[in-house]
């Protein structure tokens, strides 16, 4: 029997970053796919990034994940959204090259150390007494492994969906998975279904782009802090609008969709809505926006963002054809809804392990997240969880004040999610201090502390932390009078007959990072001194996050102890009793969070904490 | 952590009251609230830290009113809360301990939850077992269903009205927030006017927290202190006042403050009778410390019922700020004086019990006049502390709104969470939630 220290069953993008983890961390490591044209797929949109999903980037690369710089080598143009927002919000969005970047990645993995990259479908989750032993495969073979992370991503009994017609099937015509579920649901874990769906891709040569608004990159930042901004050969993105002609033709043939008609059973995120969400549910809007993005450089395969769809193949030819540019196009692939098998995150523990059988982890849209990038950071958490495990070492948890990741696995784990879950700005309670400028800042030490995050990242940025904090140390300091008064008379305030601390002019809106640089007394990096304006600028707001979260943390470091019976505790409220045993939140502040925990309900269980501690002192003999 | 603040006596009149306030900010808090007699120029805060655990005599001045007692400054490591707290020794009775606590909460603490001061004990590691079984034994008969009893309990105009509130908040921060994570999708929407929306829930709220003092009416009763000349007849007025009436509670003497009060019901409002007693020295030299006694007093009060004598013609005028005048005229049944039939004006005799009753119905009216148009009114001390903090919140919003979207929904976010505390609805999951009700967002 083959023998694995951690085997990865999908190759998606949770499964390519937890199965470089692993091995990266010197543990043996089999990855299983279903077929090597699946590895890191981009099975929606040709993009990596946008909002708060390019937070996502930065932390996995910032920890020593792999995503951002196979992003930044499949670059077809890339671009800092909300630029005028302030820096918490600053989100990169790369457009990619598909096939590149599927390519760079099953490269990755094939010269990684300690790594099996194989074609090979799981059947079975093997386990006894509750701890996890292996897997099988179709082919009949057991092999044997000390932990097993699953990144099923959508294949699970994946059927595929277009108005009446429907087909067992994983995304863009891979064969699906059939049978893991079953295990998986015989190993206790609770198996649920969900829906998403993507818009056609429209062959290039059939596309009017005369009519279309032209949408360019930027060119200025990487992912990757460890990548160098150079040039490459860009693609530009189009945009076209819906109009009435196109939601006459679906308002009237609405009762075809099998999200209207009842069809479809799985639940949908409304993050991203079907273009017949759009237009039943805002029926007062004229137009949709319709981003034409390319599948590659070259690729002859566009995709049409906004424009996805479960309806029947001829009402998708005639509403495509309404919109501008798109009068005469030709499709490559329709659009469809997928459903498929997921489990509820609630069964798991904050590291991604399932409660129910040990060294078992979980990870991806498996879980009830959408989205490759929310997918690639449970990956990287899982594969080193499930790797310190294996080391005896504690595990990496990352807090909702540390990392997007954090919040991300923390609302998994200890909310749920009724629908595919994506990572949003609006869901950080931190975000002044959890900045895509200072992922490195917050997490790199984290990373390779975990052995993760390899010596020239570390001390990048290491580097990097000595500047800014020359540059904030600097802040005090008084502005030359001159300079002062230059600035100011640009942003139209009158001179001030005081000093000017460098802290206080960059506090100013108007005052920019190349200001700063004039008036220090030292030269120093760009990146350091964006992060040292940033941290100027938002000194007050900084301090107010802080003090919430020093309070929060009070609670996260009041562990509960794994064994208690919550329905003995008749203080709690009965709502209160059964969220608490169903997900054993493992302290305070992740019991706090609980829907249905009140405030007085953890006021009863701080109480009982203390008398716990108390009654462990006594049976210590001293 | 933030500071909090409460009550520390038990409630109802007593000799001395305690408020205490705890958290980092408490020597802040002192600092804004109390001037300590010995300090010279130094100031409070220097004064307390300079001599912990030391009684330091001085005056706690709040928005209006002031008292003189004592602070004690009980640094971190001697607390019980394990965090810097301040003690205030002042004069006993409700109208004292819920202003000082008023003003704690104003400058910035927020009510103390039930059995937070011990909870924080518990985490800064300073609770023993026995300690521990006192606070579940309260818990236990507070927690849970005594908290929802309250909230059913609650006002359903008050509940409305932050609802109102809270509504207004999330449509300005959902439009914020789609923009910053739809900033593609949402390039046509065209918001609302940030800084005056923002203003104009900033109003709600202070509306809100000006029928505090209505709550407070409600209750604890009005407090109407009796002022006036020697001998215009205040003490006959003050007992024809409760004596008409058969529902006397106890009238009690001899407070420090050498006033005498008294209370009554009327029209269901319960009325505080003060009578300022220190008035009725005749002497020049004592007169000024005897009006600046019922000034005090006066201060704090709901009404000033100025007794005038329509006998004598003294036209002196007190100055009592901004708290409502009835002037009456006393002896009425001596002269044939008319009064002229306004607000706030009564010819009375106390002697023959003539207009004793509109008088006393008019000072009872009062309660229902503060009311807002809906009708809320806010009467808890939980609820108090809440919109302080929104109002606080809505304030450094209103200061920086041309900030970028990023910081003004710090303080959005704050406030929202502020109200939450009342109506059990917080920021982010309401946000996210409304991003995708009002707009027409994702791929």
């Amino acid at each position: 029997m083959r023998n694995f220290d951690i085997v990865v069953i999908g190759a998606g993008h949770a499964g390519a970053e937890a199965a470089l983890a692993a091995a990266r961390k010197g543990h043996s490591t089999l990855l299983l796919c279903m077929s090597f044209g699946t590895v890191a797929y981009m099975a929606c949109n040709p993009a990596i990034g946008g909002t708060a999903k390019g937070h996502l980037v930065r932390e996995i690369d910032a920890l020593g994940g792999q995503m951002g710089i196979n992003a930044d080598r499949a670059l077809l143009q890339i671009k800092m959204l909300n630029s005028a927002k302030g820096p918490a919000v600053f989100s990169l969005r790369g457009q990619e090259d598909k096939k590149l970047y599927s390519e760079l990645m099953l490269d990755t993995l094939r010269r990684t150390d300690n790594l099996t990259v194989e074609e090979g479908e799981a059947v079975a989750v093997t386990a006894e007494d509750g701890v996890v032993r292996g897997v099988r495969l179709a082919s009949g073979e057991e092999i044997s492994a000390r932990a097993v992370i699953v990144c099923s991503g959508v294949y699970l009994r994946g059927k595929l969906i277009t108005g009446e017609y429907t087909k067992s099937s994983g995304p863009s015509g891979f064969p699906p998975a059939t049978q893991l579920t079953g295990s998986l649901a015989a190993l206790g874990l609770p198996v649920r279904r969900f829906k998403t769906g993507t818009p056609a891709r429209i062959y290039r040569d059939s596309i009017d782009f005369d009519k279309m608004e032209i949408q360019r990159g930027e060119n200025t930042d990487r992912f990757s802090f460890m990548s160098e901004v150079s040039t490459f050969e860009e693609e530009p993105c189009w945009l076209t609008y819906t109009n009435s002609e196109t939601h006459r033709i679906i308002r009237e043939n609405i009762s075809r969709s099998p999200l209207y008609n009842g069809s479809i059973h799985g639940v949908g995120p409304r993050y991203c809505p079907s273009i017949e969400d759009k237009v039943m549910r805002f029926a007062d809007k004229e137009r949709h926006q319709i981003f034409v993005e390319p599948e590659g450089l070259h690729s002859e395969e566009m995709y049409i963002q906004g424009m996805s769809s479960s309806l029947p193949h001829d009402v998708q030819e005639k509403m495509y054809r309404t919109v501008a540019g798109l009068e005469r196009c030709r499709f490559a692939k329709y659009a469809y809804a997928i459903e498929y098998d997921c489990i509820d995150p609630l069964a798991l523990l904050p590291t991604l392990e399932t409660k129910a059988v040990r060294g078992l982890y979980l990870a991806g849209q498996i879980n009830g997240s959408s989205g490759y990038e929310e997918a690639a950071a449970q990956g990287l958490m899982a594969g080193l969880n499930a790797s310190l495990a294996l080391e005896g070492r504690e595990p990496l948890v990352l807090a909702r004040d540390e990392a997007y990741i954090g919040v991300l696995i923390d609302d998994l784990v200890t909310k749920g999610t009724e629908e595919p879950y994506r990572m949003m700005t609006a869901r950080a309670e931190h975000r002044i201090k959890l900045r895509q400028d200072n992922a490195d800042m917050r997490l790199t030490a984290k990373g390779y502390a975990a052995g993760l995050a390899g010596e020239e990242r570390m001390a990048r940025t290491e580097k990097k932390r000595a500047e800014i904090e020359r540059i904030l140390a600097a802040a005090t300091l008084a502005v030359p009078r001159e300079a002062a008064a230059r600035i100011m008379r640009r942003g139209g305030e009158a001179d001030l007959s005081k000093g000017l601390a460098v802290g206080d002019l960059a506090r100013r809106s108007y005052v920019t990072a190349d200001d700063i640089a004039g008036v220090l007394p030292f030269v120093c990096s760009r990146e350091a001194l964006d992060a040292a304006v940033v941290e100027m600028r938002y000194a007050g707001y900084l301090r107010k996050q802080e003090a919430a979260i020093a309070e929060q943390r009070r609670l996260e470091e009041k562990t509960l102890p794994p064994d208690i019976d919550y329905n003995s505790v008749t203080a709690l409220r009965i709502e209160a009793r059964q969220k608490l045993n169903k997900i054993r939140p493992l302290n305070l502040g992740q019991a706090s969070r609980i829907s249905g925990v009140s405030p007085a309900d953890i006021a009863v269980l701080i109480v009982m904490l203390g008398r716990k501690t108390e009654g462990d002192g006594r049976n210590n003999p001293a | 952590m933030n500071t909090i603040a409460a009550v520390s006596t038990p409630a109802g009149a007593g000799g001395i009251g305690i408020v205490r306030v705890s958290g980092e900010d408490a020597l802040g808090i002192a600092d804004a609230v109390f001037v300590c007699c010995s300090a010279g120029d130094e100031s409070t805060r220097d004064a307390l830290a300079s001599s912990p655990l030391c009684m330091h005599f001085g005056e706690f001045v709040a928005e209006d009113f002031r008292d003189r007692g004592y602070a004690v400054y009980f640094p971190a490591k001697k607390a019980y809360t394990g965090e810097d707290t301040v003690e205030f020794y002042l004069h006993g009775g409700v109208r004292i301990m819920r202003g000082a606590l008023d003003e704690c909460l104003r400058r910035g603490a927020r009510l103390a939850e039930r059995g937070e001061f011990t909870r924080r004990a518990f985490l800064a590691g300073r609770m023993s077992l026995a300690d521990a079984e006192g606070v579940a034994d309260m818990i236990n008969a507070e927690s849970a269903a005594g908290l929802r009893a309250a909230y059913r309990l609650m006002d359903g105009s008050v509940a409305r009205a932050i609802n109102t509130v809270q509504a207004k908040l999330l449509d300005i921060m959902a439009g914020l927030e789609a923009v910053l994570d739809y900033p593609e999708e949402t390039e046509d929407e065209v918001l609302p006017p940030l800084a005056e929306n923002v203003t104009a829930v900033l109003d709600d709220v202070n509306a809100l927290l000006a029928t505090a003092r209505q709550g407070r009416m409600a209750k604890y009763g009005i407090t109407a202190v009796l002022a006036g000349e020697p001998n215009a007849g205040k003490s006959s007025l003050f007992n024809a006042l409760l004596g008409d009436n058969r529902a006397i509670v106890t009238p009690v003497a001899g407070t420090t403050r050498d006033t005498v009060e008294g209370s009554v019901e009327c029209d269901g409002v319960r009325i505080n009778l003060v009578d300022t007693a220190g008035l009725r020295s005749s002497a020049d030299a004592v007169e000024s410390e005897g009006i600046a006694r019922a000034l005090r007093a006066a201060e704090h009060a709901d009404v000033v019922v100025l007794v005038l004598d329509t006998t004598s013609d003294s036209a002196r005028e007190y100055d009592f700020g901004e708290v409502p005048v009835f002037r009456v005229r006393n002896k009425c049944d001596l002269t044939s004086y008319a009064c002229p039939r306004m607000f706030g004006c009564y010819a009375v005799s106390a002697k023959e019990g003539v207009g004793v009753d509109e008088l006393r119905r008019g000072i009872a009216a009062l309660y229902r006049e503060g009311k807002t148009q809906g009708g809320e009114v806010i009467t808890s001390e939980r609820h108090l502390s809440a919109l302080y903090r929104a109002k606080s919140a809505l304030e450094s919003a209103v200061a920086d709104i041309n900030n970028t979207a990023d910081c003004v929904l710090v303080n959005l976010r704050e406030a929202y969470d502020a109200l939450g505390e009342i109506t059990g609805s917080t920021a982010s999951e309401a946000v996210v939630e409304s991003v995708f009700s009002k707009f027409c967002v994702g791929k």
